[in-house]
C-alpha cells in the first residue's frame, strides 16, 4: 500500500442540493498523515500484541517462534498477510497517537459489547429502477419490525450515479431526524465488477453523497461497462475496495464497508474474487450475505411469487464460475450454499485464519403482501429522467406476486457494539460481532470462548480471536434467550437444536485461491433443546489448545433438515435446499453465528 | 451415401435464451434433420453451439460453411463432414467455435437444446419413459431429491440435458408439485426488473 494524496472529493461534481455550510472542504492535508506507511509499522512494532493480528498471522507468527527462527515483530511482519480489524480501527484515526495498547472499548481495540443492534443492510428504495418504496416506508417498517440499524442500498447504474446518489440523500437525512432511535445508513448496491452485487456503505457525515457518487462512477459494474468477467474487471473491483479505504484514511469518510450480496446467486463470485475483495483491504471487504433477501420468493403461486426462496432459481451462466455445483444455485434453508455448508466456501475462508463475516438481509424491493404500487406515470423513461419513480400510492389489491419482506420482518443481522452510534455498528460489523436469524427464531444469543491456563484467563465472543498458551484449556460458554415474543408472523417461534462447527486454522489451506472446501470443518456437536424456555445454558469443553481452531453456532427450529452437501459426516442434519416454488419461510427458522478463534501462541 | 455433418458456431451469446434462439434458428437454417443433436458450450465467458447430424444427400453439406458464414457474420464457424474439417468467420471467434466442435463431439461436456425424443419426453411424463423416449441416458436428482423410475417429471415445453463424460443427464429438482428440471426456461435477469 501507498500513501495516497488523491483528493477524496470531487469538487467538479454537481450538487442537486446543498445540505450544510460545511460542505465545503474535506480534506486538509496538513492533518493526514502516512496511514498505510502506519498501517505497516504497526506490523513491524515489536509492540503490536498477539491479539492484535489475525488467527492467521498468529499462527504464522507462532510457527516462526517455535521454530526460534526470529522474534515476534520479525515474524509478525513476515506474516503481514493481512490487517487486523483493530490495526484498522486505529489507522484511520491518524493523528490521535499511537497508542498500540489494546483498550477495551478503545479505538485501537476491538470494541466492547455492550449491547447487540439489530440491522439490515440491504434495502432499495423508489431511487432503485425495479424498487417503489419511499426511504421512509423502508426506515420507519424497519423500526416498526424492531431493528436498530439500515443501510438504504439502491442499486448502482447510470441513472443513479447521474442523480440518483444525490437526490435519495435529503429523504435519508429527513428520515433521521423522524426517526432519531434508528440509525439510518446511506449506501449503494454495487454493481461489483466481473461479479455480484455488495452492499457498500459509509458513516454519515458531510461528505457521505460525494464519496458514494465518485466511488460508483469510477468502480460500478454498470455504469462502466465492466460486468463480464475478465481480469480487467477482476481488478477494477478490487481498486475500488482500496479506493474506499483510502477514503476513510483521508479521513474523507469516517468509516466505509463493503459487503458482497447474494453471492452464490448466479455461480458468478469465483473463490478467487471473495478472496481478492477480502485481501484488497480487509478493514473495508467484512464478509457476505449469509442468507440473501427475497426470503418469501418461495411461497407456493397463489400464496406468494412460486418462485426460488431468495431468486436463487438459476443455472449456470457464462460467467458462472465452472467448478460451482449445481446444488450451489439454491439456497438451504433460506441461506446462501457458500454459508449453509458445514466445510463449504465460508469455513475454507475461516479456515485460512482470515476474517470474514456473515449477514442476513432484506433486499426489499417489493414487499409481499403489500398493498401499495408505484404511481401511474412511473416508467424507465421517467425514472432516468428523474431518478426515482414517485411516490407510492395504494394499490386496492394485495401483492402476493412479490418476493420481498419489509426489512426486520424476518431477517436480521446483529451487531454486537460498544454503543449506538453508526460508528460503533461499524465498528461491530467490522470486529466479527454478528449473528444472524430468520423469523426471530431466538431472543438473544451470548457466545464465548474461555481459555484457562497458567494461572491466566482469556474471554472472547464472536469475531473475536483469543492468543493462549499452548496446552491451555478451552471451553465454549453459550447462553440463548429462547424466544418468548411471537415474530411477526404471529407465533413464538420454538428453537429445536443448536449444533456446533468446529475447523482448524491451516493459514496455508488457501494455496489454492479457488478452493471452497475446509477439509477439516464439521458438525462436532448437536444439542437437542426443543421445547426448552428461558435461558439455554451450554458449556462445552473444547479441550487443550495445540492447534488454531475456530468455532462457530447453527440453530434450527428442527423443521426441515437434511444431511449437508459434503455429507452426513461432516453435517448429519443441515438446513434442507429450498423447493423451486413452494418453500415457507416460516416453516423453516435458522440462526447462524460468526466464529471465535483460538490460536496457541509458542 | 450418408455423411456425418458436424457444426459449431461461436456468436458470442452472452446468455442461455440468447443461445437458445441462436440454435433455434440455426436448425430451421438446416432444415432440422430427424436425428440432429444440438449443444451449447461456455467458451471463454459465453456461449456457442453446436449441432451433428446425418445427411444422406450430399446436397445437404454442400455450400454448408459459405451458407452459415452468411448467415452468422461476424461469428465463427466450424463445418466437418465426415471428419473434414473446415472453419471460416471471424477469427476471434473461431477458437470459441472449435471448443464447442470438440466438446460435442466428445461429448465430454454440454448442454442440448435439441436431441433425439425431445419432442417426445418435452410434456409430464415418468424417469422411465425420460430414459426410454430419448437419448437421456439417467434422470438425476439435485441435493438428494429422490428420483424413481415412476417419479413424475415436469418436462413440459423445456428440457435441457447435459453431457458429461460421454454420458447425458438431466438433472431434476424438486418442484412444487413432482420433480421439475433443475434448469427452467425462465431464468431470473440477474439484477432489476424481477
Amino acid at each position: 500500500m501507498t500513501h495516497d494524496h488523491t483528493h477524496p472529493h470531487d469538487h467538479a461534481h454537481p450538487h442537486a442540493h446543498d445540505h450544510a455550510p460545511d460542505h465545503a472542504h474535506p480534506h486538509e492535508h496538513a492533518e493526514q498523515t502516512p496511514a498505510a506507511a502506519e498501517l505497516n509499522g504497526a506490523a513491524l512494532d515489536a509492540s503490536v500484541p498477539d491479539r492484535r493480528l489475525t488467527p492467521s498471522e498468529l499462527s504464522r507468527r507462532s510457527l516462526l517462534r517455535a521454530a526460534g527462527l526470529t522474534s515476534a515483530a520479525g515474524a509478525g511482519a513476515a506474516a503481514m498477510v493481512g490487517v487486523t480489524p483493530a490495526m484498522a480501527a486505529e489507522g484511520k484515526r491518524p493523528g490521535k497517537g499511537h497508542d498500540h495498547g489494546p483498550r477495551p472499548g478503545g479505538p485501537g481495540a476491538p470494541g466492547a459489547v455492550r449491547e447487540w443492534l439489530a440491522g439490515d443492510h440491504h434495502i432499495h428504495t423508489q431511487y432503485s429502477s425495479d424498487a417503489q418504496y419511499r426511504v421512509i416506508d423502508q426506515a420507519q417498517h424497519a423500526a416498526a419490525y424492531g431493528l436498530d440499524w439500515l443501510v438504504i442500498t439502491d442499486h448502482g447504474g447510470a441513472t443513479h450515479a447521474r442523480i440518483g446518489v444525490d437526490k435519495v440523500n435529503p429523504d435519508i437525512v429527513a428520515a433521521r431526524a423522524t426517526l432519531p432511535d434508528t440509525l439510518i445508513f446511506q449506501g449503494l448496491e454495487w454493481n461489483i465488477p466481473a461479479a455480484e452485487h455488495g452492499t457498500v456503505f459509509v458513516a454519515p457525515g458531510r461528505n457521505e453523497v460525494a464519496v458514494l457518487k465518485q466511488f460508483e462512477n469510477d468502480y460500478d459494474g454498470s455504469v462502466k461497462g465492466a460486468s463480464s468477467s475478465s481480469p480487467a474487471n477482476e481488478a477494477l473491483a478490487v481498486a475500488g475496495i482500496q479506493w474506499l479505504g483510502g477514503q476513510v484514511r483521508s479521513r474523507a469518510v469516517s468509516d466505509a464497508l463493503f459487503l458482497a450480496n447474494h453471492p452464490a446467486r448466479n455461480g458468478i463470485d469465483s473463490p478467487h474474487e471473495i478472496r481478492a475483495w477480502r485481501d484488497a483491504d480487509p478493514t473495508v471487504a467484512i464478509g457476505f450475505e449469509g442468507a440473501p433477501g427475497h426470503q418469501a420468493a418461495g411461497l407456493p403461486a397463489g400464496y406468494g411469487p412460486g418462485s426460488a426462496r431468495g431468486f436463487y432459481g438459476n443455472a449456470a451462466g457464462a460467467n458462472s464460475f465452472a467448478a460451482y455445483p449445481p446444488e450451489s444455485y439454491r439456497t438451504w434453508g433460506g441461506f446462501d450454499w457458500m454459508t449453509s455448508t458445514v466445510g463449504g466456501l465460508w469455513d475454507s475462508l475461516l479456515a485460512e485464519g482470515k476474517p470474514w463475516s456473515i449477514t442476513a438481509n432484506s433486499d426489499s424491493h417489493t414487499v409481499w403482501a403489500d398493498t401499495s404500487r408505484r404511481p401511474d406515470g412511473s416508467s424507465s423513461a421517467q425514472f432516468a429522467a428523474d431518478g426515482r419513480y414517485g411516490d407510492p400510492v395504494y394499490a386496492g389489491s394485495i401483492n402476493l406476486g412479490a418476493g420481498d419482506f419489509w426489512p426486520g420482518y424476518y431477517s436480521r443481522t446483529h451487531v454486537g457494539a460498544s454503543d449506538r452510534s453508526y460508528t460503533a455498528v461499524m465498528r461491530g460489523m467490522r470486529d466479527g460481532r454478528l449473528w444472524v436469524d430468520h423469523g426471530a427464531l431466538v431472543k438473544a444469543v451470548d457466545v464465548r470462548v474461555r481459555t484457562t491456563g497458567r494461572g491466566r484467563t482469556d474471554t472472547e465472543t464472536l469475531g473475536g480471536t483469543i492468543v493462549t498458551r499452548k496446552g491451555s484449556r478451552a471451553q465454549l460458554t453459550v447462553r440463548i434467550d429462547v424466544q418468548d415474543r411471537p415474530n411477526w408472523s404471529q407465533f413464538v417461534p420454538q428453537l429445536a437444536r443448536v449444533d456446533l462447527v468446529r475447523g482448524k486454522v491451516d493459514p496455508l489451506s488457501a494455496s489454492d485461491r479457488d478452493t471452497f472446501r475446509a477439509p477439516d470443518t464439521r458438525v462436532v456437536e448437536q444439542w437437542d433443546v426443543s421445547g426448552r424456555t428461558g435461558t439455554v445454558e451450554i458449556v462445552y469443553d473444547l479441550g487443550v489448545v495445540e492447534q488454531a481452531f475456530y468455532v462457530r453456532l447453527r440453530g434450527t427450529d428442527g423443521k426441515r433438515s437434511q444431511p449437508g452437501y459434503l455429507g452426513a459426516a461432516v453435517d448429519p442434519a443441515g438446513p434442507a435446499i429450498d423447493v423451486v416454488g413452494s418453500a415457507d419461510p416460516w416453516e423453516d427458522l435458522w440462526f447462524y453465528t460468526n466464529p471465535i478463534w483460538v490460536v496457541p501462541a509458542a | 451415401m450418408n455423411h456425418t455433418v458436424l457444426i459449431a458456431v461461436d456468436t458470442g451469446a452472452g446468455d442461455l435464451a440468447g443461445v437458445d434462439h441462436v440454435v433455434h434458428h440455426l436448425l430451421d437454417l438446416v432444415g432440422r434433420p430427424s436425428d440432429v443433436v444440438a449443444s451449447t458450450h461456455v467458451v471463454a465467458g459465453h456461449h456457442a453451439l453446436a449441432a451433428s447430424w446425418t445427411a444422406d444427400a450430399d446436397s445437404e453439406r454442400d455450400g454448408l460453411l459459405a451458407t452459415l458464414v452468411s448467415a452468422y457474420a461476424g461469428s465463427g464457424v466450424v463445418v466437418e463432414v465426415d471428419g473434414a474439417r473446415e472453419e471460416a468467420g471471424a477469427a476471434d471467434r473461431l477458437p470459441g467455435a472449435r471448443e464447442a466442435a470438440d466438446r460435442h463431439t466428445a461429448r465430454a461436456s454440454g448442454r442440448l437444446v435439441e436431441f433425439p425424443g425431445r419432442g417426445a419426453v418435452e410434456r409430464r411424463l415418468s424417469v422411465a419413459e425420460v430414459v426410454a423416449d430419448s437419448c437421456v441416458d439417467e434422470v438425476v436428482g439435485l441435493a438428494g431429491t429422490v428420483v424413481t423410475p415412476q417419479s413424475v417429471v415436469d418436462l413440459t415445453g423445456f428440457a435441457r440435458p447435459t453431457w458429461a463424460g460421454g454420458r447425458c443427464t438431466l438433472l431434476v429438482q424438486a418442484g412444487a408439485s413432482g420433480l421439475i428440471p433443475f434448469e427452467v426456461a425462465q431464468q431470473l435477469a440477474c439484477c432489476s426488473h424481477h
